[in-house]
């Protein structure tokens, strides 16, 4: 079948180059700095910023934007949800016992850029890093080698995932049930009744790779060797030592009190 | 046969047909085909060659990028779904990705349910699919508890149900031991005598040889050659370009033809009978 199951995807830049730990390091970094800020001017540029050195690194953008696409819909609920229950600061709009206030529009905003910022830095990382080497910086940066495993497994299995979730869509199809059929409700069943046969079939597969991978010794005690080593070049020090920096900027300036609200 | 053909319209035609998947290579090239009514149509070839790309056109599941394909005189892609599901029914090629009930008997109601149809009926048809698939007491059972021959015999049951004319099989007994295999066949052959039209797609030429009326040779998704296994399995030059061999029973009589057995035996009987009349000549 043609469907891609892997994110990575081959390409040369700066971005693939990069030792694997120091791209973790930045996810993380970012991590800490969505949740750090609540202010939409301070989560907004490093949204920017990453779109930016995506561009620069040549992470294939198609499907940056398909994933944008696919996020759309969450961050609009988030842009939406929060002005309607979170009412800090004055109010500026009105109609009937429903009300706005201006933070709150702005908390939404800055919600939806947490949620995008999120999302694209792993993203990215993902599209940029093959798993072998996702598995050796995770290691690299502390991880358990069976952490390690697991987590960069778990991504490398959401594709395949949709791709089994697809095969039951079809095979219901076949069986006369057309889920984008009907209105919201009977949708939303449709939807329910792929979930189940989805969730039996993804344990199946969860089992058999146990089975696959205790079958390669995976739980053996014995200190493990690598074939490759990692090796931090010039460029990742420094890369490194900028984003040790701006750790430093960014918790200073939330210590003094910028980047997110006083209500 | 061409009388025959000309008297009955084509239940399936396909008229070159182009597909590919996403933008990548042609997955298929201009595949035109003809299924008559009540036909066991085999289709061959190696993996990626366009077999299965080729079937689910059959039911919609796929839409010609060029090309069209007509079930019954109508455009396959436009017949609404529920509507298929009476008219073709797909057994995949694992039965494993169409069994999400949670018991025998949900999954063969799964597709009448879809379909609107009354209680009554329902489990008046359930019962009846039940006897012919053999699953009789097995009603109540957890699917991914019975064997693979069973979860094969329910995934066809499950397209049974709906009592679809064409029945599309992808792949009816690998994995299966031989006696499931056998008994596999047995069903196809009685769903091909109450007059359903079989499609199945299969690397098994003993098989194909012992139960289809009409073989389809596919190679990088085109059609190489077709007709009945006496017709096909003479032409090696098509088969070499298929990486297919002929049954093993026909590569022996041809390695023995100069002992007296006809070389274009397929079968062991045919064989043996070739040999005994040549004993008696000789």
């Amino acid at each position: 079948m043609s469907i891609q199951f892997e994110l990575y995807t081959e390409g040369s830049s700066f971005l693939y180059r990069m030792d694997p730990r120091v791209k973790i390091t930045a996810v993380l970094v970012i991590f800490l700095i969505s949740v750090l800020f609540t202010h939409p001017l301070y989560l907004a540029p490093f949204f920017f910023a990453i779109l930016a050195i995506d561009i620069l690194g040549k992470v294939p953008f198609r499907r940056v934007i398909l994933l944008l696409k696919s996020l759309s819909l969450l961050v609009l609920i988030s842009f939406i949800m929060w002005p309607l229950l979170f009412h800090p600061g004055t109010e500026i709009f009105r109609w009937g016992s429903i009300y706005i206030t201006d933070f709150g529009v702005a908390y939404g905003v800055a919600m939806a850029f947490r949620i995008l910022n999120m999302v694209i830095a792993p993203i990215s990382l993902m599209l940029t890093t093959q798993q072998r080497e996702l598995i050796l910086g995770l290691r690299g940066i502390g991880l358990p080698t069976k952490a390690a495993f697991a987590l960069a497994i778990a991504f490398r299995f959401l594709p395949t995932v949709v791709g089994v979730g697809n095969g039951i869509i079809e095979a219901q199809r076949s069986r006369g049930l057309d889920i984008n059929k009907g209105g919201l409700i009977q949708r939303v069943r449709n939807y329910a009744s792929i979930l189940g046969p989805l969730m039996i079939s993804s344990l199946r597969i969860a089992q058999q790779l146990a089975l696959a991978v205790e079958s390669k010794a995976m739980s053996s005690t014995a200190k493990r060797t690598t074939v490759r080593t990692l090796e931090y070049s010039k460029s990742d020090r420094y890369v490194l030592l900028g984003f040790g920096a701006l750790v430093v900027v960014v918790v200073g300036l939330r210590l003094m009190g910028y980047g997110a609200f006083n209500f | 046969m061409s009388d025959f053909e000309n008297a009955v319209q084509p239940i399936v035609k396909v008229d070159d047909l182009w597909f590919r998947y996403e933008k990548q290579d042609w997955a298929l090239r201009g595949v035109s085909l003809e299924i008559y009514p009540q036909e066991i149509l085999a289709i061959v070839g190696q993996n990626g060659a366009g077999k299965t790309t080729l079937v689910k056109h059959f039911n919609g599941i796929l839409t010609p990028e060029k090309g069209s394909v007509k079930i019954s005189g109508r455009e396959s892609h436009t017949i609404p779904m529920e509507e298929m599901a009476t008219q073709v029914g797909y057994c995949y090629q694992n039965p494993d990705h169409q069994i999400f009930n949670l018991t025998v008997r949900q999954e063969l109601e799964f597709g009448l349910r879809n379909l609107n149809i009354g209680e009554d009926e329902i489990q008046r048809r359930i019962a009846r699919v039940i006897e012919t698939v053999e699953l009789n007491g097995l009603e109540e059972e957890y699917p991914f508890a019975l064997g693979r021959g069973q979860r094969q015999k329910l995934a066809v049951g499950s397209i049974l149900a709906m009592n679809p004319p064409i029945i599309i099989i992808d792949e009816p007994t690998t994995g299966m031991d031989w006696r499931g295999g056998q008994a596999m066949m047995e069903l196809i052959q009685d769903l091909h005598q109450s007059g359903r039209t079989i499609i199945m797609i299969t690397h098994d030429m003993r098989i194909v040889t012992a139960y289809a009326t009409r073989i389809v040779v596919m190679a990088e998704g085109r059609i190489l050659t077709s007709g009945t296994a006496k017709q096909v399995f003479v032409q090696k030059d098509v088969l070499a370009r298929a990486f297919l061999e002929a049954p093993q029973i026909n590569r022996i009589a041809e390695a023995l033809s100069e002992y007296g057995i006809a070389a274009d035996a397929l079968t062991i009987p045919e064989a043996v009978d070739s040999f005994k009349q040549s004993r008696k000549k000789g």
